[in-house]
């Protein structure tokens, strides 16, 4: 059960292995997109998602302008633009590493000619693209009520751009990790809860961390989560944006770095325990 | 085992005990079988409490910056989610498998239901157990008898009843939903999204005062999809804040009814839809 899952990755071609990758992605995609009333559920919960967040914050705000030395308009297009990234970055179920692994199925998997981790990362990936039309739809809805205010300058734009799509990678990097530990507890419903929530959280995905007390906003810049959502979403509505959102650029590259080596360790470990139930 | 003798053993019976006390019996079978897994059992428990716990830090941060939520002090919002946490729990730990629904009609379990002499609905609700359903009743529990020391509430035995009725009246409430929801797995297939979209509604916004949502929502979030029966209405009575309501105070006062209502509804359109079932043939 052990053989070197990229020995015959290596055969091929850079260009065959591309191929192969986004064949994977598409699967995860179609995964997701072949159920229709799921995807238009999807989509109206999104709606009506960002019509009720709005509503709260807007009325937690009440007469007040700025609260803490946030503006009311700040805090309402964060929390609007939050429900969209949590929508796209954070599935309910965000690895199907915990299915294979508990049915045994992995094992297929594991033979595959393609990497467990590529196949796994491919269809995170696929399950993100089939999550983008709600993530859309929701913003073009923010857009229209005019609660998402635009940036200031095009470079803010891509600087944004950039940070999201290194948010989710860090994203998929921290759902693999976890995904993995299923090789050592099997059953692993309740960690996976605890983590989503966890994510969910200290992303800053539901409130921005500048409304925290000052100590919990703190131990949060220096988990991974606040780099998913949280660093994007501060590029977008800081007002003086400077050399400090290159800063925050490098601190999530270099979190790129650090998971992807644990995710490596990890993995490593993680074939060693591969436990097979039988047929 | 084999023979199939028509006298009655001694200890046995010639007819199948009611519909509650097999319910029991499945239900008590199924705590067992689920505490086989000790590991997943702290886990699954401390997983629901985080799920919810995630929405108690959002809103305890709220509070924490912004003092009162649309007239309601913090103690009364406490009361409020600790209401509608300890009604999900009763809905989940007694109800919550109707979410396998999808996944037993899918792959054939169904097929077994039909074939035993016991409620398919019945049979669906005791298939397993899922312990974390403890984690949301316990803290519910703890946050709703905190806030009751904390909320300035003029208790009368009247007042106590109605707050257990609401609790009860709030599961049911739920599970009327969820099942009904539940039974579109029929036609469907896949309910999943549905049935999840409607319970983290539930949990994201069923802790706030309606008013913070306008008028059509409070409309909406009362007669489209019964969000104010779990906790709203019941805790504007108990909290003596029925001024605020558009509804009459007679009709939430009348809120806990909503329950065993919705249940009964919930229930029936199920058991109308399973006649659409289609075996997989597993």
């Amino acid at each position: 059960m052990s053989a070197d899952p990229d020995d015959s990755a290596a055969a091929r071609t850079f260009g065959e292995g591309l191929a192969l990758r986004a064949t994977l992605v598409r699967q995860g995609t179609r995964s997701v997109l072949v159920f229709r009333t799921d995807l238009f559920v999807g989509i109206v919960s999104t709606l009506l998602r960002v019509v009720l967040v709005l509503l709260v914050w807007r009325a937690v705000y009440g007469d007040r302008t700025e609260v803490s030395g946030i503006a009311r308009e700040d805090a309402i297009g964060y929390a609007v633009l939050g429900v969209l990234f949590a929508a796209a970055m954070q599935p309910w179920q965000f690895s199907s590493l915990r299915d294979r692994v508990r049915t045994g199925n992995v094992v297929f998997d594991i033979m595959r000619p393609v990497g467990l981790i590529t196949q796994s990362t491919a269809d995170q990936l696929g399950t993100t693209l089939a999550s983008l039309p709600k993530a859309v739809v929701g913003l073009t809805l923010a857009l229209v009520l005019g609660v998402v205010p635009g940036p200031s300058t095009a470079w803010q734009t891509v600087a944004f751009a950039v940070s999201s799509l290194l948010g989710l990678v860090i994203a998929i990097q921290c759902n693999l990790i976890v995904g993995l530990t299923a090789f050592w507890t099997t059953e692993i419903g309740g960690a996976y809860l605890v983590y989503g929530m966890a994510a969910a959280f200290c992303s800053g995905s539901l409130i921005p961390l500048w409304l925290m007390p000052d100590g919990l906003a703190a131990v949060l810049r220096a988990l991974p989560f606040s780099a998913q959502i949280f660093t994007p979403l501060s590029i977008w509505f800081d007002r003086d944006p400077g050399w400090n959102v290159l800063g925050e650029l490098a601190l999530q590259a270099g979190w790129i770095v650090v998971l992807a080596l644990a995710a490596h360790l990890v993995w490593l470990r993680a074939l060693r325990r591969t436990v097979i139930n039988g047929g | 085992m084999a023979e199939t003798d028509a006298t009655v053993l001694p200890g046995t019976r010639p007819v199948p005990p009611g519909w509650v006390r097999q319910w029991w019996i499945l239900w008590r079978t199924a705590i067992r079988s689920s505490i086989i897994y000790r590991g997943n059992l702290v886990l699954m428990i401390l997983g629901s409490a985080a799920l919810q716990g995630t929405q108690l830090l959002f809103i305890g941060v709220l509070l924490d910056r912004f003092g009162v939520i649309a007239g309601w002090s913090t103690a009364q919002i406490a009361f409020l989610y600790g209401l509608r946490l300890t009604a999900h729990g009763v809905s989940t730990c007694l109800f919550g498998q109707h979410q396998y629904a999808d996944y037993a009609v899918r792959l054939g379990e169904y097929d077994r239901f039909l074939l035993r002499p016991v409620n398919p609905m019945l049979q669906l609700l005791t298939r397993a157990f899922n312990l974390g359903t403890f984690g949301d009743l316990a803290l519910g529990l703890g946050i709703l008898i905190t806030a009751v020391t904390l909320a300035p509430i003029d208790w009368t035995p009247w007042l106590v009843l109605f707050t257990v009725a609401a609790v009860i009246g709030g599961g049911l409430v739920e599970a009327g939903l969820q099942i009904g929801l539940s039974a579109i797995t029929f036609r469907l297939g896949s309910t999943r999204t549905l049935r999840i979209t409607v319970d983290n509604m539930f949990t994201d916004f069923g802790a706030y005062p309606l008013p913070v949502f306008g008028t059509a929502g409070i409309v909406a979030l009362t007669f489209a999809l019964p969000l104010a029966f779990v906790a709203y209405l019941p805790a504007t009575v108990v909290l003596g804040k029925t001024a605020e309501l558009l509804v009459p105070v007679w009709f939430a006062a009348a809120a806990p009814l909503a329950g065993p209502l919705l249940l009964w509804a919930g229930w029936a359109f199920f058991m109308r839809q399973s006649r659409h079932y289609e075996s997989p043939g597993a």
